[in-house]
């Protein structure tokens, strides 16, 4: 049992954070443009190389010693870093050591894993005759589970095919670190169609938060 | 434990066959389940692509609040969709009993042209009695 | 009863003496011998036989009838084929029914003669049918067993006309996977039953016209009858015989 990724999507349709754990087949990183600053740093469009220190964005001021990402401009020229050669990240953060690609860069994958899970949406709505929601739907190698706030806010995660289901815990993620970190957070920017959600705290508190689950293992 | 329908989606995403089993789901007009049955189609590919480790297959069960989607998919390319109540244990061997029933009712019947819809009276009967009894 | 001479009768002979590898291999569905034996791609597909086995059902004895079952789905498949090859080619349901007929009367004159040769062959005062009851009754039972592994269900008289018999199966095992489109409800695919019964009697010598017909009943959604329609001198002759 074990807990692949974390993705969640405003009402815009557009990824504003992703996180992930467990994964053994990681998406390229995004080509630029492709994705929003201040989504996932390992992920963000790579540029050519240069100096990785100035991965600091004017406004987010937050020590990079510390370790963790932090938001990462998407027109920062400077910024250098390989997904596999981050020495960054929260802790729970999967090693570098997977090496397998799903032959997606990460905006691709984010724009399919959308895809999916509004065209499922509207399927069971569709179906259903009522205001149903989808839940999840799981392959052979995982699981899909899908949280929908009122406010349009999709929070997307990838598990084990065989777990229970993650709406509580997708539920707390939203009721805890998402408000407490991210819309009460005055320097992020939300619904502002230009940037991601991701600070230090909420990943941090959102690493917590899975790494609590009963079957998150390693 | 209810069986509120069965599509049978042929390898290019057509919908093939589609009946629906008592009340629980409200019936569509088929113009809506030809478009669902593509959607499916599409989103089932995808699936198998997003795979976090490892290969994948397609998704294999889909599920809302109170109900789900049973995929069965062949090894030649044909899909069998089954939809339940969401408890409901013994879904997979159904499937497999309706695949049994389409290869004998349906493949081996001269009067149907494969990949197209599936006009079979026994197909009908067979799938009535393995089904709406439940 | 005596043992007539009729025209199957050098046939018989010719049969009875080659070799079990002969023409004779392409007989019944419940027959073993589905293509012929020496056409070496078969067999070497089939891998050459292992010692200690049994031998491989090209090469089984053609008395042999305990193990000689083919698969029910391959016999299904080809038919469902031969149905659809006949009907890119008809213009017409009695036109289909026709032609699956002559295929089937193909089959029957090879049953008849297997069936002859394996029941009596060895008896050292082979006898013959020339009653048409007895007849009927061996068919009803020898011929369904061989051909379809079962009896058939019935046997009836027609009332209103006294050469008419028919011969009932509630379940004809070749039609059980078949769906007649509503268009052409009439269409019996079990005229290839009615002309192995055809040949049968024919080969008997009691020349008929048989045909098949589609009577479904609750319980059995695929009863089907074949009726056999007897010449005039058949009837002649047993007035004749009483």
């Amino acid at each position: 049992m074990t807990i692949f990724s974390l993705y969640i999507f405003d009402r815009h349709c557009a990824c504003v954070y992703y996180q992930d754990w467990h994964r053994s087949r990681k998406p390229k990183p995004a080509v630029p443009g492709g994705t929003l600053p201040a989504v996932n740093k390992s992920l963000s469009p790579t540029t050519i190389a240069g100096s990785h220190v100035q991965d600091v964005s004017p406004r987010n001021t937050l020590s990079i010693n510390s370790g963790v990402v932090i938001a990462v401009s998407n027109d920062d020229p400077s910024f250098t870093q390989h997904p596999s050669s981050s020495p960054s990240g929260t802790g729970g953060q999967s090693s570098s050591g997977g090496g397998q690609s799903t032959g997606l860069s990460f905006d691709e994958e984010a724009k399919l894993v959308y895809g999916v899970v509004l065209s499922l949406r509207n399927m069971i709505k569709k179906l259903s005759g009522k205001d149903e929601q989808f839940v999840s739907y799981k392959t052979s190698a995982y699981k899909l589970h899908l949280y929908e706030t009122l406010s349009g806010y999709k929070f997307v995660m990838l598990s084990d095919p065989e777990a229970e289901s993650l709406r509580t815990t997708l539920h707390s993620i939203y009721a805890g670190p998402f408000l407490e970190y991210v819309v009460r957070n005055p320097l992020v920017s939300m619904d502002s169609k230009e940037r991601g959600i991701d600070n230090e705290y909420f990943r941090a508190a959102t690493d917590r938060a899975v790494k609590s689950i009963p079957f998150y293992s390693i | 434990m209810a069986i509120h329908g069965l599509w049978v989606i042929n390898k290019a995403g057509g919908l093939v066959y589609q009946r629906n089993f008592g009340d629980g789901l409200p019936h569509l007009t088929a113009n809506e389940y030809l478009v669902l049955a593509g959607t499916l189609h599409g989103i089932h590919a995808i699936t198998s692509r997003l795979s976090p480790s490892g290969p994948s297959s397609g998704a294999q069960v889909i599920e809302g609040e109170s109900f789900k989607l049973n995929v069965l998919l062949t090894h030649t390319g044909t899909k069998f969709i089954l939809l339940t109540s969401l408890v409901e244990p013994t879904v997979d061997a159904m499937l497999q009993k309706v695949y049994e029933i389409y290869a004998e009712a349906v493949m081996k019947n001269p009067f149907h042209t494969p990949e197209m819809p599936i006009r079979t009276e026994g197909f009908d009967a067979k799938v009535t009695a393995l089904l709406s009894g439940r | 009863m005596a043992y007539t001479q009729g025209n199957q009768q050098n046939a018989r002979f010719s049969v009875l003496s080659s070799s079990s590898l002969s023409s004779v291999e392409h007989l019944s569905p419940n027959s073993s011998r589905f293509s012929l034996p020496n056409t070496p791609s078969i067999n070497t597909t089939l891998g050459t036989p292992r010692p200690n086995l049994r031998p491989n059902i090209y090469d089984r004895h053609l008395n042999k009838t305990r193990t000689a079952e083919v698969s029910a789905s391959s016999f299904a498949y080809l038919f469902s084929e031969v149905i659809q090859y006949t009907q890119k080619r008809v213009s017409g349901i009695n036109d289909l029914e026709r032609r699956l007929n002559t295929l089937g009367y193909r089959v029957g004159m090879r049953v008849l003669e297997l069936n002859v040769w394996r029941s009596e062959s060895t008896s050292k005062a082979p006898k013959r049918e020339i009653k048409f009851l007895p007849a009927l009754m061996s068919i009803h039972t020898q011929v369904w067993k061989a051909v379809f592994g079962k009896p058939a269900d019935a046997i009836e008289k027609s009332v209103e006309n006294d050469d008419e018999y028919m011969i009932v199966d509630n379940d004809p095992p070749i039609t059980r996977n078949i769906s007649i489109p509503r268009d052409m409800s009439q269409l019996s695919c079990s005229s290839f039953t009615a002309g192995i019964v055809e040949a049968v009697l024919d080969g008997l010598g009691f020349p008929a016209r048989v045909t098949a017909h589609n009577t479904p009943s609750d319980t059995h959604p695929g009863r089907t009858t074949i009726l056999i329609k007897l010449e005039r001198s058949v009837i002649e002759r047993e007035e004749l015989l009483k």
